[in-house]
C-alpha cells in the first residue's frame, strides 16, 4: 500500500461523481418537433434519442466509477492489506 | 418533396426549441467535463499508486467522453439553427410570391406542387403571351423555391445524423437529387438547349413519371471517381458510361432559369459520350432503343384510348408524340395550343376534359421559333393531337 493514499479524497471524489451522474440524468429531448413532412423534424428526434442513448451510457459509466471509489475508499481507509488487495482487483476488472 | 402548404405552414418554434435543447446539452455536457476533469486530479494526487492513477485515467476518459458529447450538442445546434433560419427565408419568399401571383390579373396558384396558371383569354395576342409566360416565370421560381426547401432540409437531416455516426438513406446518390420527387420535379423543369434531342428527353420525362426508380438503376453514383456510371444500350446490349457531372456542357440540357444540371443532363451527356450524336434518329426509334433496349416501335400519333389505357398502368406507358411529319397548324390558332414544328412531346396524360396534355421539353416556360411563341405544356382535343401530331410510341412497361 502507497503510504500516501487519501482515503477520505477518493471517497469525496467518489460522492462529487455521485452527483455529476445524477445531474446527467433526466431531461427530456424533442422527439419530432413539429413541422411535419421536413426530414429535420424526424431528424432531430433520431439525433436526440440517439444522443440520450450515449448519454444514458456516458451516466452509467460515471455512476459505476463514483462506486468502485467508493468502495474503494473504504477499503484504503482500513488501511488493511488485504483491502488494498481487493481495491486494484476492483479496478483491474473495469480497467 | 415539399409543398407549398408545408413550407408556408412551417414553424420556426419547434426547431427554434430544438437547437436550443441541443445548446444547453452542449454547455451541461461541457460542465461534466470540466467536473470530470477536476476529479481526476484530484484522485490521481489523493491516490497515487498505479491503481489510483488508474482511477484517474478511467475518470478522464469519462471526461472525454462528455467532451465529445458537448462537441456534438453544440455542431447540432448550429445546424438546427441554420435550417432553421433558411427554411424562414423560404417561406417568406413563397409568402411573397403567393402575393404576387394573388395581386397579378388572370393568375392562379401556385397549387401544391408550384404550378402558377395563366387564366388570360385569348382575346389579345401579346397580352395573351404575357400572362402565360409570366406564369411560366411564377411556375419557375415556385419549384426552384420549393427545391431549394427540400435540398436544405434534406442536408440538414444528414448533417445531423452525420453527426451521431447514423447515415441517411441514399446517400449516394451524388450531387444530383435522385429521389422520386427529385427526380420527377428535374423531369418537370427540363429545358432543352443546343441538342436537339426531344425524343431523347421526352423519352426521360415520360419515364421519370412511370418508374422513376429506373432512372436511379441506370444512373448510379460512383463516390471513387465522383461519376455516374449510366447504363445506356447499344444493339440491345449494356453498356456502361462515366459522366463526371462537375464536367457538363453550360449550354445542354438543365433546370429552366437556375441552369442548374439535373440528372437529364447527365443522361444526355452519357448518349453524346457514347454515341457522339445525342440528336440523332430523333424521329426513329433510336432514343429509347438507346435508353431501354427496348425495340419499340414507332406508330401513328397513340390515340385517346391508347394514352387512357397506358396511363391506368401500375406503372405508367412512357408516350411521346411528335410533330415530324405533321401538317402545319393555321396561323390563327389559338397560342395556347401552339405545337413546334418537327418537335417531339411527352404525352402526359388527359386532363379532366379529356383532352391531350403534352409536355414540350424545352421547359415549363416554353420558348420562341421563327417569331412565334410556343408554350411548355399543351392541352389538345384528342381530334386536335391527331390532326398536329404526326408519330408517337408507347413504351410499355416493364421495360
Amino acid at each position: 500500500m502507497d503510504i500516501e493514499i487519501d482515503p477520505t479524497e477518493v471517497l469525496r471524489s467518489a460522492s462529487i461523481l455521485e452527483t455529476v451522474a445524477a445531474g446527467l440524468e433526466g431531461g427530456s429531448a424533442p422527439a419530432h418537433p413539429g413541422n411535419a413532412g421536413f426530414l429535420l423534424s424526424d431528424a432531430i428526434g433520431r439525433f436526440a434519442s440517439q444522443m440520450q442513448t450515449t448519454s444514458d451510457e456516458a451516466t452509467a459509466g460515471v455512476r459505476t466509477t463514483a462506486a468502485n471509489l467508493d468502495v474503494s475508499a473504504t477499503l484504503l481507509r482500513r488501511a488493511d492489506d488485504d483491502a488494498g488487495a481487493v481495491a486494484r482487483s476492483l479496478w483491474s476488472r473495469i480497467g | 418533396m415539399i409543398t407549398v402548404s408545408r413550407l408556408v405552414a412551417f414553424e420556426p418554434g419547434p426547431w427554434q426549441s430544438a437547437a436550443e435543447w441541443s445548446r444547453e446539452r452542449g454547455k451541461a455536457a461541457r460542465r461534466t467535463e470540466t467536473d470530470l476533469d477536476q476529479e481526476a486530479a484530484k484522485v490521481a494526487q489523493a491516490w497515487p499508486s498505479p491503481v489510483g492513477q488508474l482511477a484517474a485515467a478511467i475518470l478522464r476518459q469519462q471526461a472525454d467522453a462528455q467532451g465529445e458529447l458537448a462537441v456534438a450538442y453544440d455542431d447540432a445546434g448550429v445546424v438546427i439553427d441554420d435550417a432553421t433560419i433558411a427554411m424562414g427565408d423560404l417561406r417568406q419568399q413563397m409568402v411573397s410570391l403567393q402575393a404576387t401571383v394573388a395581386g397579378t390579373p388572370d393568375m392562379s396558384g401556385p397549387d401544391d406542387s408550384g404550378v402558377v396558371t395563366g387564366t388570360r383569354a385569348f382575346d389579345n395576342l401579346v397580352e395573351f403571351l404575357q400572362n402565360r409566360a409570366a406564369a411560366g416565370q411564377f411556375t419557375i421560381t415556385a419549384r426552384e423555391i420549393l427545391m431549394q426547401a427540400t435540398d436544405r432540409d434534406r442536408a440538414a437531416s444528414i448533417a445531423l445524423l452525420g453527426i451521431v455516426g447514423i447515415d441517411v438513406p441514399p446517400t449516394n446518390d451524388g450531387p444530383i437529387d435522385l429521389s422520386d420527387d427529385g427526380i420527377q420535379l428535374q423531369a418537370d423543369l427540363n429545358a432543352q438547349d443546343r441538342y436537339g434531342d426531344c425524343t431523347t428527353l421526352s423519352t426521360l420525362i415520360g419515364i421519370a413519371h412511370s418508374d422513376p426508380d429506373f432512372i436511379r438503376r441506370h444512373m448510379v453514383w460512383d463516390p471513387e471517381t465522383g461519376t455516374y456510371q449510366v447504363t445506356l444500350y447499344r444493339d440491345g446490349e449494356p453498356v456502361t458510361v462515366s459522366v463526371d457531372p462537375a464536367t457538363l456542357p453550360t449550354d445542354g440540357s438543365q433546370q429552366a432559369a437556375t441552369n442548374k444540371p439535373s440528372w437529364l443532363s447527365v443522361y444526355e451527356q452519357a448518349i453524346q459520350q457514347e454515341f457522339g450524336d445525342v440528336a440523332n434518329g430523333q424521329f426513329e426509334e433510336v432514343p429509347i432503343a438507346r435508353i431501354t433496349g427496348e425495340d419499340v416501335p414507332r406508330t401513328g400519333p397513340p390515340s385517346a384510348a391508347d394514352i387512357e389505357r397506358a396511363m391506368d398502368q401500375d406503372p405508367r406507358g412512357v408516350i411521346t408524340a411528335d410533330t415530324a411529319n405533321a401538317p402545319a397548324q393555321p396561323d390563327n390558332v389559338d397560342p395556347a395550343k401552339r405545337v413546334v414544328p418537327g418537335h417531339t412531346y411527352c404525352v402526359r396524360g388527359l386532363d379532366a376534359d379529356g383532352n391531350v396534355i403534352l409536355q414540350n421539353p424545352w421547359g415549363p416556360g416554353g420558348g420562341w421559333h421563327d417569331g412565334k411563341y410556343y408554350p411548355g405544356e399543351v392541352h389538345l382535343t384528342p381530334e386536335e393531337y391527331e390532326r398536329w401530331f404526326s408519330n408517337g410510341a408507347v413504351l410499355n412497361p416493364p421495360y
